[in-house]
């Protein structure tokens, strides 16, 4: 199922592990080189900037394939414009394909530029031969249809931009389902996107320490993140008066303002506060740095509802507010209370580690001839490889 | 197991105490340093730095544009003597702070104090610019000559960036003197009159990037704060490439900054892979790209034929990018 040897996916995140841990003096250089000599992966995996430029070269490419196919392969009145659409996006897929299995790109931008456009094309030219030949089909049986896709790219090709979009799928269905399909209490809407919220983030929390799903350490990080702003997202007040305004009628709108609002207002202020308590008290980095973004959200919610001061005086006095408890942070946690500390590097490397590491080849040499016989068909699992279900 | 991009939200604590252990298992970190990592990921220990250095500048960014939007929005209802004292005491306050915290000077990187000083001297620096403005715009401090306020700015930043090593008080100090020097955007009339540069502004441009560019490669072999290079490096390459394609696009001598383009992909190119920078590597393809596209728009009209070099184009590039960037990792 997985494109990549687990091999190479752990082998690759234990040097960049290994290469933060050089950038804050924690290990030597001279461990680094022997850690990244030992831990040898074929994958090509690319820099920020190179990734972003590589991404947009090929996106630009397959659009240009794109318009070039349409403009010759569709027909006058482009109603069977969903065969370019399916081919090029199948095209991408079989590219996506072929370069992992020779080049071994992985992160690299041109392996997610191909997956977001295989993924795009394909999913919107099967929902338009679909809608061709059912043109009564919901529009919560798209979405259904449309869920399996990114799912499986995530399982296959450990894309965490894909997880997330599993679930803001599955959130997509529920709202249509509220919004078009059945006229139910739309107020509802907002406590099941929450509750659906609250049991992917725990079901999340409770299988990333399943070994067997290592690989997939990332992807189910990203949907925890993904969780932890769509919950405090779908009780914001901005965010539900939205989709109240667009769905209900006058006399609902009124009742929920009446009943309801306070509940949403509260909810928009405590939950990011919530966050970055529960973060501090778990020493969860997850929780506290989502609710630094989400508490940012619902001070702009704040401001969209309060005007009693000017926008310039708001700016000051909160740029004041921040600086300030800073300063006061940075005051009180000069000397480590409870295990919290303002200073980059806690922990200092020891001053006499062995200038030479002593190297046991042998695990590694196991793992390396697993690997071997992967590349070469004979699919066989490796010593710390096999902990991760192949 | 852990992936990059979720380290901004799990950060340090991503690496987990299972391969902290397997590294030992492997004798690649000794004992001691296995006691001390672990302590550090199971967060018996806990760092609140970068959330901490996170809202400082945020803070600072909401503080300097709310007192300009003050100062705009209220030209002819303030007090302007006592606007100007105040915003005087305030950059004294924070330029005071890091004159007393700074650290002696020397010709190598020097660790900052901490986090406070390296936003108070930023902030102070954001002050005096404003200050300079608001004087000027009121009293007309410099007669008249706009220029100037991006002059002293430039003339105080980049002395203070060396003296107390802070790389955004030096980008500070490049913008300013750009502006000094007349080359400045404004997003309204861009959006209003197009791009309309002229020969002399591309001159300028011109000199200031290839000015930049000799200054970082200075500072790299003399060994003066050879860090700052980067910055020097990136801002003039920035500078010369798109005077280079504003000239490409508007002068009629195009052969010429055709020629200008090319020398500059090339030394691009060599600088890249002399010091195995990814990031000149994609600003050389990218300008060069474009710089090339705009004149091959010219000959290829055929709308049917364009999508066709538009595919050839890319994909020629993302193999030079690839093969360069191997060329770059074995060099």
């Amino acid at each position: 199922m997985l494109a990549y040897h687990p091999y190479w996916l752990e082998a690759s995140s234990i040097v960049h592990e290994a290469k933060h841990l050089l950038k804050r003096a924690l290990i030597t250089p001279e461990q680094f080189r022997i850690i990244g000599a030992a831990f040898t992966t074929p994958l090509y995996t690319s820099n920020v900037l190179e990734r972003i430029g590589l991404f947009v070269f090929t996106s630009a490419s397959v659009a240009g394939i794109f318009f070039f196919a349409t403009e010759t392969l569709a027909d006058p009145g482009f109603t069977k414009h969903y065969i370019p659409q399916l081919a090029i996006g199948m095209l991408c897929f079989a590219s996506l394909e072929l370069l992992i299995r020779l080049k071994k790109v992985f992160r690299a931008g041109i392996d997610d530029a191909l997956l977001y456009a295989g993924l795009v094309l394909t999913i919107a030219g099967l929902l338009r031969v679909l809608n061709t030949a059912f043109p009564s089909l919901p529009l919560a049986v798209h979405c259904l249809l449309a869920l399996p896709f990114p799912l499986l790219a995530a399982i296959r090709y450990v894309d965490r931009i894909c997880a997330a979009a599993s679930l803001v799928c599955l959130i997509a269905i529920l709202w249509i389902l509220y919004r078009h399909e059945y006229d139910i209490g739309t107020s509802l809407l907002s406590f099941d996107i929450m509750l659906l919220s609250v049991v992917a983030f725990f079901t999340m929390r409770r299988i990333r320490s399943n070994k067997m799903l290592a690989p997939w350490y990332s992807c189910i990080a990203a949907i925890e993140i993904s969780t932890l702003f769509t919950f405090s997202l779908a009780g914001n007040s901005f965010v539900v008066e939205t989709f109240m305004d667009s769905c209900m009628s006058l006399t609902a709108r009124a009742a929920y303002t009446i009943n309801a609002a306070p509940f949403y207002y509260a909810f928009t202020l405590l939950v990011p506060v919530s966050y970055v308590v529960l973060g501090l008290i778990n020493r969860d980095r997850m929780l506290l740095r989502v609710g630094l973004i989400a508490e940012a959200l619902s001070l702009l919610t704040l401001r969209y509802y309060v005007h009693a001061i000017a926008i310039e005086h708001a700016l000051v006095i909160l740029g004041v507010s921040l600086i300030l408890m800073t300063i006061v942070a940075i005051q009180l946690l000069k000397t480590t209370r409870n295990g919290f500390t303002h200073k980059k590097v806690p922990l200092q490397l020891p001053e006499n580690v062995p200038g030479e590491a002593v190297v046991l080849f042998d695990r590694l040499t196991a793992q390396k001839e697993a690997v071997k016989a992967f590349e070469t068909g004979k699919e066989h699992i490796g010593d710390r490889g096999a902990s991760l279900g192949w | 197991m852990t992936g990059s991009g979720s380290r901004f939200f799990n950060g340090a604590d991503a690496m987990n105490l299972e391969t902290i252990d397997y590294l030992h298992d492997l004798h690649f970190i000794t004992q001691e340093q296995r006691e001390k990592l672990s302590r550090l990921y199971s967060k018996d220990v806990f760092s609140l730095h970068y959330e901490l250095r996170c809202v400082m500048y945020i803070g600072v960014l909401l503080f300097i544009a709310g007192l300009s939007l003050f100062a705009y929005n209220n030209l002819k209802t303030f007090g302007h003597q006592l606007f100007i004292f105040m915003l005087f005491t305030m950059m004294s306050s924070c330029l005071s702070y890091a004159v007393a915290k700074g650290r002696r000077y020397s010709n190598t990187e020097v660790v900052s104090p901490g986090i406070v000083y390296d936003y108070m001297l930023f902030l102070g620096c954001l002050l005096f610019s404003l200050t300079l403005g608001y004087a000027q715009f009121k009293y007309a401090l410099f007669d008249g000559g706009w220029e100037l306020v991006g002059l002293v700015p430039a003339l105080v930043f980049i002395p203070l960036a060396y003296r107390y090593d802070h790389r955004g008080v030096l980008s500070l100090g490049i913008v300013s003197l750009a502006s000094a020097i007349g080359l400045t955007v404004s997003p309204v009339s861009l959006m209003r009159h197009g791009f309309i540069p002229n020969t002399e502004l591309i001159s300028v441009g011109l000199a200031y990037g290839a000015l930049l560019v000799v200054i970082g490669l200075t500072s790299d072999y003399s060994n003066i704060k050879k860090h700052f290079k980067t910055s020097y490096i990136h801002s003039g390459a920035h500078f010369l490439f798109i005077a280079c394609l504003a000239g490409l696009v508007s002068e009629d001598k195009k052969l010429v900054f055709l020629i200008v383009l090319s020398v500059l992909c090339g030394f691009g190119a060599f600088y890249a892979k002399r010091f195995h920078s990814f990031s000149i590597l994609v600003i050389v393809s990218v300008y060069t790209y474009i710089g090339v596209s705009y004149l091959v728009s010219r000959v290829i009209t055929d709308t049917t034929v364009q999508p066709i070099y538009i595919v050839i184009s890319f994909l020629t590039v993302i193999v030079a990018l690839l093969t360069f960037r191997k060329h770059l990792s074995t060099g």
